[in-house]
């Protein structure tokens, strides 16, 4: 029988929900989270060495998602100890969302409170978000060159509104660059969705 | 098309004598794999950013009129006029397709390239939508095709047209994706619970469906650009949404190939190639077993693993190189458009120049182009590249 961390890593959402009610019945809600983060984390990293692809990786993160359901209530007062609170989003004018959806899904693996906006969000309604929420860190993503500029807008509304220094900005996407991210004054670059674990991880210390 | 046969020869024979090539032989003749003088340079028009050109094009102009790409490109050539190839005038990008005309909406703001915003599929059911017809934006495309050709006869710009994945996802957006899985996992599960409990999930046999409607689309499509005028030599097809990372070389050649070849069969008396681009040159050179994917367009650095400055893994272009003089097919070696954008001039031209140093010493014909002009770009080095090219790229 395979072990949920491999069937997080096959994207086995045929099977999981049977496989996680079972697991329940013998075992804390928290280990079989312990033993689903384990999977996304597998997944993570055998995509960073190009042995699975961006198909594989969603349906990795379906599974997850998948048991989620059945684990979130289980965990009860067992709540989970978040290690910090991320808003994300794709900025304004872009739609596309495939690889920030990915970065949210393994970011709350990872142990991160996730608060997903969508897409094409305004440098304004980040800033809402900022303020509702109180997240440690923003995550900005864009797909398309053009629609990078709004990272630095955003970046700059969160200035005038007077929040900047109250937050966190990582940003990512495939037409950004370290540099890039430099140049607008973001606080972390990260390449994939894996990196965007470790880089949040270090942006909290 | 006889304009490009007689300088070719021209060019071969220049060649020979040792005769200074001008941009257009020397491009046609490193795609051939003759001999050149220098490493050929390459510019994808439609990349540029229409705003670093001229701040009155933007995307909304450029989609509605054939006159305006015309013009734009003509400017493009007047900017930059020592490129030896400068291809794709156009900047209908996604919009010119053919999905629009069978149901996708499209978003088209000024300054971004356009984008599917609303899927055909989410809206209608397969059954329901309409083969592509000579309308909309995808007769801009065609009109502009035949249009570049007729004016810029010296200039290689062959037909490009999407191939059957990249047209389902240009119908169906991210569930493109389910539909795969599924019909993969049912395809590869042995067990009849399992194939049950797959089929509780979607319908496995959607995608074969969806993929048989597209490569019919896919054909039909190129079938209008031969029927209104576009010379079709050299055609490509392209399928960019199955290149990794997105699906792995495994899965595009067991399950998508087989469909992008029948688009390949349909029109390969004129010499089609359906443009791949592997994530290394060890899956380059499995790739290239496939009849359909033996051409230039796959043999380049596009997908492979980039850097955080976007630099592509420099260890593999030696292999290239040398792979290139085994099967006569020239490597493209690709710049990246965040790397032109943010690295440092003096960083671009040590690559040019290291790249450049391979291919001489080998005597292997190369081409080095750029994948994309990003806005906030300096134009200055997009001259510094032929520039490097001038000083470090000339065989012996």
């Amino acid at each position: 029988m395979k072990s949920i961390t491999d069937m997080i890593v096959e994207g086995d959402v045929y099977n999981i929900n049977e496989v996680i009610e079972a697991a329940l019945k013998n075992s804390k809600p928290l280990d079989v989270l312990e033993e689903l983060i384990a999977g996304l984390h597998r997944a993570g990293e055998l995509y960073q060495k190009g042995e699975i692809f961006i198909i594989d990786i969603m349906s990795a993160a379906e599974t997850f998602k998948e048991a989620m359901k059945i684990v979130q209530p289980a965990l009860g007062k067992a709540k989970r100890k978040f290690l910090g609170k991320i808003v994300l989003g794709t900025v304004e004018g872009d739609i596309h969302d495939i690889g920030k959806n990915i970065v949210a899904v393994m970011l709350e693996g990872a142990g991160f409170e996730v608060v997903d906006l969508g897409i094409d969000i305004s440098p304004e309604k980040f800033v809402e978000a900022v303020k509702m929420h109180k997240p440690q860190i923003i995550a900005l993503s864009a797909l398309i060159t053009s629609t990078m500029t709004k990272m630095e807008e955003t970046i700059n509304a969160l200035k005038k509104a007077g929040i900047r220094n109250k937050v966190k900005i990582m940003v990512g996407g495939a037409p950004v660059s370290e540099r890039y991210a430099q140049s607008i004054g973001a606080d972390s670059y990260a390449i994939d969705a894996v990196g965007a674990i470790d880089k949040a991880i270090a942006l909290l210390k | 098309m006889f304009r490009i046969i007689t300088n070719l020869m021209k060019g071969m024979l220049k060649s020979k004598l040792g005769i200074h090539l001008s941009g257009a032989e020397r491009f046609m003749l490193t795609s051939m794999y003759s001999k050149v003088d220098r490493i050929a340079s390459m510019l994808v028009a439609g990349n540029v950013h229409p705003q670093l050109i001229d701040s009155n094009y933007d995307f909304v102009r450029l989609t509605s009129s054939v006159e305006a790409n015309l013009e734009l490109f003509e400017k493009l050539l007047e900017r930059f006029p020592n490129f030896d190839g400068t291809m794709t005038a156009n900047w209908l990008g996604l919009a010119g397709c053919g999905q629009v005309e069978m149901g996708t909406t499209m978003r088209i703001l000024p300054l971004v390239e356009p984008s599917p915003a609303i899927y055909a599929l989410d809206r209608n059911s397969l059954e329901e939508l309409p083969m592509p017809e000579m309308k909309g934006y995808l007769e801009k495309q065609i009109q502009l095709s035949a249009e570049v050709q007729d004016r810029y006869p010296e200039i290689i710009s062959p037909p490009i047209i999407l191939g059957s994945w990249d047209l389902a996802m240009l119908l169906r957006g991210e569930k493109l994706i389910s539909d795969f899985r599924l019909f993969k996992d049912f395809k590869t599960s042995k067990d009849w619970e399992q194939k049950k409990k797959i089929q509780k999930k979607g319908d496995p046999n959607y995608l074969s469906r969806l993929l048989d409607f597209t490569t019919e689309a896919s054909i039909a499509i190129g079938n209008l650009y031969k029927e209104n005028g576009v010379k079709m030599l050299g055609m490509v097809i392209v399928n960019q949404y199955a290149n990794p990372p997105i699906m792995s070389p495994f899965d595009f050649t067991t399950y998508i190939y087989p469909y992008v070849e029948r688009v390949w069969k349909e029109f390969k008396k004129y010499r089609p190639t359906a443009g791949y681009m592997p994530p290394s040159p060890n899956d380059m050179k499995k790739i290239l077993q496939y009849p359909a994917l033996s051409g230039i367009a796959c043999f380049n650095n596009y997908m492979f693993p980039q850097n955080e400055y976007g630099l592509t893994a420099p260890e593999y272009d030696e292999e290239m190189i040398t792979y290139s003089k085994e099967i006569k097919v020239p490597y493209t070696y690709i710049i990246h458009g965040k790397f032109l954008r943010d690295g440092t001039e003096k960083e671009i031209e040590a690559q040019i120049a290291r790249v450049c140093k391979l291919a001489v010493e080998a005597k292997a014909p190369l081409s080095i182009g750029l994948s994309a002009v990003p806005l906030g770009t300096k134009l200055s080095k997009v001259d510094l590249i032929i520039e490097a090219i001038n000083k470090y790229g000339v065989y012996k």
